[in-house]
């Protein structure tokens, strides 16, 4: 390499302005540090919350009657004499590697994350098939509420939503069991079909849980949609746009619905953790294997290492959907991107 | 054909509010040239906006609009339905805002935009151009004076100054070729340097499109320097409307008196505070019984209190709303 090509390199290594990442970039990666951090402490906050739970996991997993021997070995096995901060970095050292331990009760001796993988699946079909609900449903309900605002239809949408928000998804699952279940037996009260089998079958199966998850969240998405709509459509640019003799469908989708999305996919963004909170309820209702009802079980089982993997695991998914949906606010409104 | 583009007869227009309707703009007549520039002026309030808002009927749903007469080239606007109205803005009529900023789509490009209006004006006017809407762009964006257009194409419009985004607008509408521009106070939002600038573009817009332009404005040095013609508005009403140089130099109604005194001591620097017009206008729900602006008039008298004045005509079609000025053209 020749002196002067050295030259023209070097600078701009230590300039440090070709190494500097594109805002946008640098945004991204700066919310999933962020991230990550919520995620090391809720994971801190869930083990604390294990720790300070009634009863003794050695008892649980050996039974009321072990011997104290047993019960010493066990929690020198699994480093229940360690101090607290020790056992939580050893447990976030295994997480780092994937590993959850194994299952003390529901699935005694099975590794953890073979539990949790076998069941994403199943809950993440479901929740995305509440969330596609709840979203088509609220863009229809919330366009027809702001267009005709005022008029029969808005009242209408407005009162579907409101029955929505008001009618907890738990007490809504039993009234959809009852009438579309057992009185018209248009859908079955009980049970699943995995998509890998029958993606009909599967739509049809989980149809009743999705839209009892999906009701509430579809009620508050279609009450932001119309708020957000009818916010957009008193901005000056609208009466711009029909200045220039613009089609009403076009100002309607190109200026009034595009801008009434950015407020719109944030809160969708923020509710999608009462998918997962309306998960673990109405898998349970309906006898869906997802990640739901093994958390219950476990609770119930006293499992703690299988309760807490399963909470850190649902505090993921939070988080990740949280940062899709920012990333996807910042590419929606091109004021926030830096 | 005739030389008249737009005429309105008692135009009256007031927004629905708990029952009641507030009146705005109280029984305009006026009649716009082709390729005349018009300047309506008046203070905040005045109607100016409301009326040029009525003529695009881009008012919101709870205004209440009425005219005996509202005709566009031959075409009566009165009859017309919402999509035919729809047909002409944009194609033969166009409107500038006193916000640029605020005009655009804040999620989307300056180029899509103005590829936006090419489709738009290629519509109405039926005809399909060959050459890259970018090539266009770029093109429009020089003639407004924007050296940059390359790269403003792709920004988006909180990127670029109030300036800037007014000069794209004025691109769109130099783009759209419209018969009638309604500008509404399109410098106000910007400093005195950049207001100059975009006042020429305005004057080239003019002669490039041979288009009417009504520019309404609370500034009478501006509206001297570009109008044929001013309208002066006062709680609704047009009180004096008539050539730009009789206007201002022999300004006959009293409210244009004091407008004229205003500016003329501005100018001067003179802080414009002693020849300010005292009061306010008066209250929609609470007209006085004779002249709207009798309450505020230094020259007033008894006949003013009771009886409110029709536009009297006057040479070179002047007409003021004045008891006055009837009687000094009529010695009697």
């Amino acid at each position: 390499m020749s002196l002067s090509a050295v030259d023209r390199f070097l600078p701009a290594v230590f300039s440090g302005r070709r190494w500097a990442l594109p805002p946008t970039l640098r945004y991204v990666f700066g919310r999933i540090l962020g991230a990550l951090l919520v995620l090391l402490i809720g994971a801190f906050i869930v083990f604390l919350t294990m720790k300070a739970a009634p009863g003794d996991p050695s008892l649980s997993a050996l039974g009321e009657q072990a011997p104290p021997e047993a019960i010493a070995a066990f929690r020198l096995q699994h480093g229940l004499d360690q101090p607290v901060i020790t056992q939580f970095a050893s447990w976030l050292g295994q997480i780092a590697h994937g590993d959850f331990g194994n299952s003390l009760v529901v699935a005694s001796g099975r590794p953890i994350s073979n539990l949790i993988l076998s069941r994403l699946p199943t809950t993440a079909f479901v929740g995305l098939y509440a969330l596609t609900i709840a979203v088509l449903s609220s863009l229809v309900l919330g366009t027809v509420a702001a267009v005709w605002r005022g008029k029969m239809a808005d009242m209408v949408a407005t009162s579907i939503a409101v029955l929505g928000i008001s009618m907890p998804d738990f007490f809504l699952a039993y009234m959809l069991i009852l009438g579309l279940a057992l009185g018209l037996g248009l859908f079955p009260s009980y049970g699943f079909v995995a998509p890998g089998d029958s993606l009909l079958g599967a739509l049809h199966a989980s149809f009743l849980p999705a839209l009892a998850i999906a009701a509430p969240m579809a009620a508050v998405f279609a009450r932001t949609l119309r708020a957000a709509l009818l916010e957009v459509i008193r901005q000056p640019y609208v009466t711009t746009a029909r200045s220039f003799g613009l089609s009403r469908a076009f100002t309607f989708l190109h200026f009034i619905f595009r801008n009434a999305l950015i407020p719109y996919v944030t809160i969708v963004g923020l509710q999608v953790r009462y998918v997962l909170g309306g998960v673990v309820v109405i898998e349970r209702i309906f006898g869906i294997p997802g990640i739901g009802s093994l958390m219950v079980d476990a609770a119930f089982g006293r499992d703690y290492p299988l309760v807490q993997a399963c909470m850190v695991t649902f505090l993921a998914i939070v988080l990740l959907v949280n940062l899709l949906v920012d990333i996807a606010c910042t590419g929606l409104d091109p004021r926030r991107s830096r | 054909m005739s030389d008249v583009l737009v005429d309105i007869r008692q135009l009256t227009a007031g927004f629905r509010s708990q029952g009641r309707t507030l009146g705005i703009v109280r029984g305009v007549d006026l009649t716009i040239e082709r390729g005349e520039v018009l300047g309506i002026i008046g203070e905040s309030g005045s109607g100016k906006t409301v009326t040029g808002l009525a003529l695009l009927r881009l008012l919101p749903e709870n205004a209440e609009v009425q005219a005996e007469r509202m005709v566009f080239d031959g075409q009566d606007l009165l009859t017309l339905d919402d999509d035919g109205f729809g047909a002409l803005r944009g194609a033969r009529l166009a409107m500038i805002f006193q916000d640029p900023v605020a005009s655009f789509n804040p999620a989307k490009r300056i180029g899509w935009h103005l590829h936006t209006i090419f489709t738009r004006a290629d519509e109405a006017k039926a005809r399909s151009v060959a050459t890259p809407w970018r090539e266009r762009a770029r093109a429009i964006l020089h003639d407004v004076g924007i050296t940059r257009a390359e790269e403003t194409i792709d920004l988006f419009p909180h990127q670029l100054s109030g300036g800037m985004l007014q000069r794209v607008l004025i691109a769109l509408i130099l783009a759209l070729e419209p018969d009638l521009i309604v500008a509404d106070e399109p410098t106000t939002n910007l400093d005195k340097l950049v207001e100059r600038q975009v006042l020429r573009l305005f004057r080239d817009l003019q002669r490039r499109l041979s288009a009417a332009i009504v520019f309404i404005t609370h500034d009478m040095a501006t509206a001297a320097s570009l109008c044929d013609r001013i309208a002066v508005m006062y709680a609704g009403q047009i009180v004096e409307i008539g050539r730009t140089r009789d206007v201002f130099e022999a300004p006959s109604h009293p409210y244009t008196q004091g407008l004229v005194r205003t500016s003329l001591a501005l100018a001067r620097g003179e802080g414009g505070r002693l020849a300010e017009i005292a009061g306010e206008l008066p209250n929609p729900s609470q007209l006085p019984p004779g002249c709207l602006f009798e309450p505020r008039c230094d020259k007033a008298f008894g006949r003013c209190r009771v009886e409110r004045p029709e536009p009297f005509p006057g040479r070179h079609g002047r007409a003021v709303r004045c008891f006055l000025a009837e009687m000094e053209q009529e010695p009697s």
